[in-house]
């Protein structure tokens, strides 16, 4: 299944998870860390280290925010995350009739 | 990095369609734990509606033309309690996300809160000009009835929900023949047809999304 290229920074299953939660939100929508982490059910340390991932293919927007003292990050998909995942899951849909036909 | 989760994808027995399968799983799991789930809200409003509108239909005062007071009252607590679930429902699922959605969620339910006021205004004014009890009494189910029509219709448009989009629309008819019919009998139609219609489209929310899984 190597034809065609599949998105290296997508194609890994913890990222491609997050990236698809993500892309389920609502356009414009901004999840809160401790959310997402429930959603994934991933630990704090691992989805960091995949989240600083995406965000440096600039595939997902981290904003830092303070709700009263306590800081708070909400993470969303860029634009270009959520081209390439689109892209990601159309090469998938290719693949899988190819492998049919 | 080398932690477990970041292995190629290809690397091990994971198809297309496997991956495919796990978008799909992760983006079902985000609407199902971050949107107000509609069958339960449906189930909770229509149950509110038949215990409200069968105290105002037995409670009637037959010889002062309006809802005797015990049946104020079950109304008042069937609403309130109602409104206290949607509130903790909305509120739990949709803590932690932010932006477009929250802001059409905010204007909607001020819509509510200032549609509601307005219908009270208007009906205590139409009664401190001194209409008869049993004009007072259709108008007020008419008016509050017109704004839970017109702000269902609203929402359905506006979230593309055709459960809540025809419960709008059920209510215009319902609440119309309410009015026609006149109190208590109207407040039967509206046990019946306004329960029962949230009770439907219960229903049809619950099977259009065991469908869509």
């Amino acid at each position: 299944m190597s034809e065609l290229e599949l998105d290296p920074v997508i194609h890994a299953q913890a990222r491609l998870r997050v990236v698809a939660t993500l892309a389920g939100l609502p356009r414009g929508d901004r999840i809160a860390f401790p959310r997402l982490q429930k959603v994934l059910d991933m630990t704090a340390g691992n989805l960091s280290t995949h989240l600083r991932k995406l965000e440096d293919a600039g595939y997902v927007a981290v904003e830092k925010a303070f709700e009263g003292r306590s800081p708070a990050t909400y993470l969303s998909l860029t634009p270009t995350g959520r081209r390439a995942f689109e892209t990601y899951t159309a090469s998938l849909e290719a693949l899988l009739k190819g492998s049919l036909e | 990095m080398t932690d477990r989760d970041d292995e190629q994808l290809d690397g091990g027995a994971t198809t297309p369609a496997e991956a495919l399968a796990a978008i799909r799983a992760s983006q079902e799991a985000v609407r199902d734990q971050t949107r107000p789930d509609s069958t339960r809200m449906f189930v909770v409003w229509g149950v509110a509606y038949l215990v409200a509108y069968v105290a105002l239909y037995l409670g009637f005062d037959r010889e002062g033309q309006t809802p005797g007071g015990w049946s104020l009252a079950v109304l008042g607590v069937s609403v309130v309690a109602a409104m206290a679930y949607t509130a903790v429902h909305i509120t739990r699922r949709t803590s932690g996300i932010r932006g477009s959605s929250a802001m059409v969620g905010r204007m909607f339910g001020w819509a509510w809160v200032l549609g509601f006021g307005f219908a009270a205004v208007i009906v205590g004014s139409v009664a401190a000009a001194g209409a008869p009890p049993l004009a007072v009494s259709i108008l007020a189910n008419a008016v509050f009835l017109l704004v839970v029509a017109a702000l269902y219709m609203a929402g359905g448009a506006l979230w593309r929900e055709w459960p809540m989009f025809v419960l709008g629309a059920w209510f215009a008819v319902t609440g119309a023949v309410a009015a026609i019919v006149t109190p208590p009998n109207g407040y039967l139609v509206q046990a019946v047809a306004g329960g029962g219609g949230f009770l439907v489209a219960a229903l049809a929310t619950a099977l259009l999304a065991r469908r869509e899984a």
